[in-house]
């Protein structure tokens, strides 16, 4: 069975499950990822003209299948396609975020693919975080060889989303040796060599059934400012792996470490966590009613 | 296929099937954050979590066996980590880690167990 199959795949798996995320860091990243997706999906609503709508259907039915279909990364380890490039090379990022989101929160719920409060972990690593690694370099190299730079979004998505999963599980205190930690991304290295070259094979196919069907790049977005994103998404990445792989500091800054914090502190993180994902979707959903209405 | 074992749990009757999926939805959540909240000392909180879990899929009419062996695939991918934080001396943890994952399971495939597909997603 293959969600059984996928279970074993450790280190190259990045759907976080429930109970590994320490309260602060799923609180955090569900209150960020709820008013970003509501952004997000504002965004598609403008920018997808209506008759591409059943092609995001398409797709998302498409990387959701694709998702199931493990290919082997290493000894006794198998990795599948994430599809966060391929969705913003066809459908555009704003729209790649908002049918990966979808795709998430079905994983979560019916495959118990990924946790439920981890979702915002989730949607933040793979539907924003890996949405926008795929489209910057895509747009950054999109008048040189155009697989090259597909084949650089793929990969550079992955890699993003992967070390971001493993710099969360890190700073909530899941403890992984360094050697565990290299092998780790040694493994998501070879994943993300495998979803480049994918999605170049994926999106080449489709182009050549209709050329409408992939978007292409904005001509109007700067290449300098996809330039500035790249270097800023790759600092934050590099970042967060370098401060959590070092757990002295994060725990030198709250005190006593996260995992004595009391359990009343921690009550009441969670439930001001859950009061803020509220207010933000109450929000979210107010303003894009009041858009609509307008 | 699992998915559509839990389609077909999801038409039942029973008085869990008839709350409002919002309602179950809510309950969900306050669950999981509850459950992500104990601390690995509280063992004694994660039987109880259990036992809430046994008496709910009894309500629900729906097979124990059948939903703690869905939950159960997770486990594979909580061992490692548990066994990892095991051989960093924390066992305690390495048991919260591997029941939590498997607990938020459980409650995750009630919902969508005793909800179906049309009503949960119009409850997001």
């Amino acid at each position: 069975m293959n969600e059984r199959a996928r279970g074993i795949v450790v280190t190259s798996s990045m759907h976080i499950p429930d109970g590994f995320l320490s309260t602060p860091v799923w609180a955090t990243l569900d209150v960020v990822s709820a008013p970003a997706v509501a952004w997000v999906a504002r965004r598609a609503q403008r920018d997808t003209q209506d008759h591409r709508i059943p092609l995001l259907g398409v797709m998302g039915a498409f990387v959701f299948a694709a998702q199931m279909i493990n290919f082997p990364v290493g000894p006794g380890t198998s990795g599948h396609l994430v599809g966060g490039a391929l969705l913003a090379v066809v459908l555009g990022p704003a729209a790649a975020s908002l049918v990966l989101t979808a795709i998430l929160i079905l994983q979560a719920l019916i495959f118990q693919d990924g946790g439920v409060l981890a979702l915002g972990a989730n949607v933040f690593n793979m539907a924003l975080a890996g949405v926008v690694a795929a489209y910057l370099p895509y747009r950054l190299w999109a008048d040189g060889s155009r697989s090259r730079a597909i084949f650089a979004a793929g990969a550079f998505s992955v890699m993003t989303s992967a070390c971001l999963a493993l710099g969360q599980l890190l700073m909530s205190g899941v403890p992984m040796p360094g050697g565990v930690l290299w092998a780790s991304l040694g493994l998501f290295l070879v994943s993300a060599l495998m979803e480049g070259a994918i999605t170049v094979a994926a999106v080449r196919a489709i182009e050549r059934l209709n050329p409408e069907w992939v978007a292409g790049p904005r001509p109007a977005s700067s290449r300098t400012l996809a330039a500035v994103g790249f270097a800023a998404l790759l600092l934050v990445v590099i970042g967060t792996l370098v401060a959590s792989a070092a757990p002295d500091g994060i725990q030198r800054l709250t005190g006593q470490g996260i995992d004595s914090a009391a359990w009343s502190e921690r009550t009441i993180g969670g439930v001001g966590g859950l009061a803020l994902i509220f207010v933000a979707c109450y929000l979210g959903g107010k303003l894009i009613s009041r858009r609509r209405s307008a | 296929m699992h998915h559509l074992v839990v389609d077909r749990w999801s038409r039942g009757s029973s008085p869990l099937h008839q709350r409002d999926p919002r309602a179950k939805l809510a309950a969900l959540l306050v669950f999981l954050i509850a459950l992500s909240t104990t601390p690995p000392s509280a063992q004694a909180a994660f039987a109880g979590y259990g036992v809430l879990m046994v008496i709910a899929a009894n309500r629900a009419r729906l097979p124990i066996l059948g939903l703690a062996g869905r939950a159960a695939l997770i486990l594979p991918f909580s061992a490692t980590f548990a066994l990892l934080t095991w051989w960093s001396g924390d066992s305690l943890r390495a048991l919260a880690l591997a029941e939590k994952s498997f607990l938020s399971g459980m409650a995750a495939l009630l919902l969508v167990g005793t909800t179906p597909l049309t009503g949960w997603t119009a409850a997001l």
